[in-house]
């Protein structure tokens, strides 16, 4: 299982919700502790630029 | 992630995190801009019916709302999918019905029209709502509408029969 620390960086939330999505792992990103939508939302983008 | 869905050709592992599967429409985006489902329907060259199976990718257990699912990938899993339909332009999607049946009983049931009125129109918001955040869609890129079916639960070692219309099926096993 991978782990993020809260305090990573959008970007690295971003990639290691990425590499989930590839490999099926599950990942530990604290996705309660965004702030609203619009982080959500950038959080999503993150994510799929990091997809390519 | 086909390597991790299947272990062999005949054979189909669900994800984990998976929380149900739902039918609908994925369409290749031409180079054309849609801001109206009219557009759309013409900047669309083809379409396939797909299989959706939606899920978490966080192991982190959280209740599920707008905000998480969105950061989420929008729980988007994977698609299982036949090949793209030529000929489709003359069916009405809109009014197509879309099932999905486990285990020979239909569990899920609904219409293209399901998703924004029509299926075009989940394409042309994509658009501007991309538009608006300063990108777009591109050449080649594949939308998927959504499900028009809703969320059903799917266990381990039941068969799926997705059906869109005449659109096309697909069988999962």
């Amino acid at each position: 299982m991978l782990a993020v620390s809260p305090t990573a960086t959008l970007d690295a939330m971003g990639e290691s919700l990425a590499r989930a999505r590839l490999t099926g792992a599950l990942v530990e990103v604290d996705l309660p502790a965004l702030a609203d939508r619009a982080q959500a939302e950038d959080l999503r983008d993150a994510a799929l630029r990091s997809l390519g | 992630m086909r390597e991790t869905l299947l272990e062999d050709e005949a054979t189909f592992r669900l994800p984990r995190g998976l929380l149900g599967a739902g039918v609908g429409l994925t369409f290749p985006f031409s180079d054309e801009e849609p801001l109206t489902a009219r557009n759309a329907s013409q900047a669309c060259l083809t379409c396939r019916p797909d299989l959706y199976l939606l899920g978490r990718h966080t192991a982190v257990p959280t209740l599920l709302d707008e905000r998480v699912a969105t950061a989420d990938l929008g729980l988007d899993v994977a698609h299982v999918a036949d090949p793209w339909i030529e000929g489709w332009a003359a069916t009405d999607l809109a009014a197509s019905e879309a099932s999905l049946a486990i285990d020979g009983n239909v569990g899920a049931r609904g219409h293209g029209r399901d998703v924004m009125g029509d299926p075009f129109e989940a394409v042309a918001w994509l658009a501007r709502r991309l538009a608006h955040r300063g990108s777009g869609l591109s050449a080649g890129d594949p939308v998927a509408v959504g499900s028009c079916t809703g969320l059903a639960q799917v266990l381990p070692g039941q068969a799926l029969l997705a059906r869109f219309g005449d659109v096309g099926s697909l069988r999962l096993c």
